[in-house]
């Protein structure tokens, strides 16, 4: 099976005080379609970097990065346009990533109207059954972010990302602000939407306890660096990377 | 009652908790009504010619709450008609600030890069120069200017501070999630500055508008006491300030009440932008 997303030798820098500082460092991995990769490492591993640069929110140093065979690099800005309809992300943070000016309609609305999905009531249609998908109520749509909890703005932030109909989604720890009943309650959402819509996850975590029984796949991040992947069964049972190892035992096994 | 009018209530509260600022917005409101409705409102033609040698000098009294002028003519309405081409002037002048100002910050915070660096260092320059300074070189150049004229000339020698505060508050917002998000999505850099970006600026601005104002009516009496602003009969509160000038010592009233009228309505424009500052203070969270 050839991958959905194709990551090589992967490098991204930022100028800092001192040249540059590597956040990925020569990173290569593949996403299958349909599966959910987990990518875990502890803060400042360089999970964000190499998610951005898939996603080419952040531009690469050098390597390469294929979505369904397209070369995300090379591509101008109006076939980069297109292509972002088919890969989407969702952050960490959902006070941040939800303008508090907007209503939730505007918010979901934002993607349709980019790329012109519909207009007028068959977008005000299409709004109200994303709600409806992640769990939220149509009359929603009239308030503002402020007005809802942390997992219900975390689920704005999904419709809005599923509001283009993307294949790949990047949940940037997507549930770790979450506390453990709604990450549960957003996790088991996910899962139903992957499964309904044919989903590609790359979920990034800090925190080896939520991948399990979530991911297809884990890969574990060192200082910018892939240090371990494996199949979760067997990377939970018999992790082969020190740094796993050490990673695993500082994980409480609350299954979620 | 909609969101909308809720948040703005709850604001306007928040924002002006005190009796100052109570006062102040009272008295620029009496000042606006007064002056907008100028025609109704005068008791006399801030023109009239009248018999002067009976009405010259007049101090204030019952029938001439401000006393008379070296003409006979009614110092109160002289001052409420003036009003209108002194606030007129400085709102104009704020518009044309802001509309430049605005979109030049934005602009340039947004792009960034040499894009970034090129706006700015042509606002430096403006900035740089003494406005006073490059007012009196503009106004030295365009014999007679009109009321709009002089307002642009406000405008343009302010818009470079109101890029400033813009390309800032772009910058930082810029780099919230929601933008990114907004990226992530295809959203066009245009309908971003326009859907996220202007209206994160607006509270800024709004209060900077206000600000600049208050600075500008000064200024447009000063060009007029200086003899280059607007020229009569089109009187402004400089241009009567300056009629009165030489009788100032015998006849307190010709100035003293063009001079009230900048200074209370400054103070209170001035009181009013500050509460409103210290209301969208940016490092409180938003509602
Ligand atoms: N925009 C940026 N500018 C400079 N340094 C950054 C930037 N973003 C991330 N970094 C640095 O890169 C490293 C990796 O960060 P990040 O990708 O956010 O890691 P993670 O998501 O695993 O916490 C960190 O040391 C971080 O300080
Ligand atoms: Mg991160």
């Amino acid at each position: 099976m050839s991958a959905l997303v194709a990551v090589r030798d992967l490098v991204v820098e930022y100028a800092a005080r001192h040249g540059r500082r590597r956040a990925v460092d020569g990173v290569s991995l593949d996403i299958a379609r349909g599966e959910t990769l987990a990518l875990v490492g502890e803060s400042g591993s360089g999970k964000t970097s190499l998610g951005r640069a898939i996603l080419r929110l952040v531009e690469p140093a050098s390597g390469g990065v294929t979505f369904d065979g397209i070369d995300v690099r090379a591509l101008g800005r109006e076939p980069l346009r297109a292509l972002r309809r088919r890969m989407q992300v969702v952050f960490q943070d959902p006070k941040a990533s939800l303008d508090p000016r907007l209503t939730v309609g505007r918010i979901v609305r934002e993607g349709i109207d980019a790329h012109r999905l519909a207009r007028g009531r068959d977008a005000d249609a299409r709004v109200e059954r994303l709600l409806d998908d992640v769990g939220l109520a149509a009359a929603d749509v009239a308030r503002h972010p402020h007005e809802f909890s942390g997992g219900q703005r975390q689920r704005i932030a999904i419709a809005r990302a599923l509001a283009v109909e993307p294949e790949f989604l990047v949940l940037d720890e997507a549930v770790s602000a979450l506390d453990s009943t709604v990450r549960a309650q957003v996790l088991a959402l996910l899962a139903s939407l992957q499964a309904t819509r044919a989903l590609t996850y790359l979920f990034i975590a800090h925190d080896l306890a939520v991948v399990e029984g979530f991911a297809t796949r884990v890969a574990v991040m060192h200082e910018g660096r892939i240090v371990e992947c494996a199949p979760a069964r067997a990377l939970f049972s018999a992790p082969t990377h020190d740094y796993t190892r050490a990673l695993l035992a500082a994980t409480p096994r609350v299954p979620w | 009652m909609s969101a909308a009018t809720r948040r703005i209530r709850a604001l306007a509260r928040e924002a002006f908790p005190d009796w100052p600022s109570r006062v102040a917005i009272a008295v620029l409101a009496l000042v606006l009504l007064a002056v907008l409705f100028a025609p109704l409102l005068a008791p006399y033609d801030p023109n009239a010619l009248a018999d002067f040698v009976r009405d010259q000098f007049l101090a204030p009294s019952m029938h001439h709450p401000f006393g008379t002028d070296q003409a006979g003519r009614d110092v109160l309405s002289r001052v409420m008609h003036g009003g209108r081409v002194s606030l007129g002037v400085a709102a104009l002048s704020v518009v044309v600030s802001v509309a430049v100002g605005a979109l030049w910050g934005a602009v340039a915070g947004f792009a960034g890069g040499v894009f970034d660096a090129t706006l700015m260092r042509v606002s430096d320059a403006v900035l740089a120069f003494p406005r006073i300074l490059l007012l009196l070189l503009m106004t030295s150049l365009v014999r007679a200017p009109s009321a709009a004229g002089i307002a642009l000339l406000l405008g343009i020698t302010s818009w470079p501070g109101m890029s400033r505060l813009v390309r800032a508050e772009v910058r930082h917002l810029r780099e919230q999630d929601y933008v990114l998000a907004a990226r992530a999505l295809g959203v066009p850099w245009w309908r971003t500055l326009r859907t996220h970006l202007l209206p994160g600026v607006a509270p800024q601005v709004s209060v900077a508008a206000a600000l600049a104002f208050a600075s500008v009516i000064p200024l447009e009496a000063t060009l007029s006491f200086l003899g280059l602003g607007l020229h009569p009969p089109a009187a402004s509160w400089g241009n009567i300030l300056l009629d009165g000038a030489d009788q100032a010592a015998a006849h307190w009233w010709l100035v003293l009440f063009p001079a009230l009228a900048i200074v209370v309505t400054v103070v209170c424009v001035n009181t009013i932008g500050e509460r409103l500052q210290d209301a969208i203070d940016p490092r409180r969270v938003a509602p």
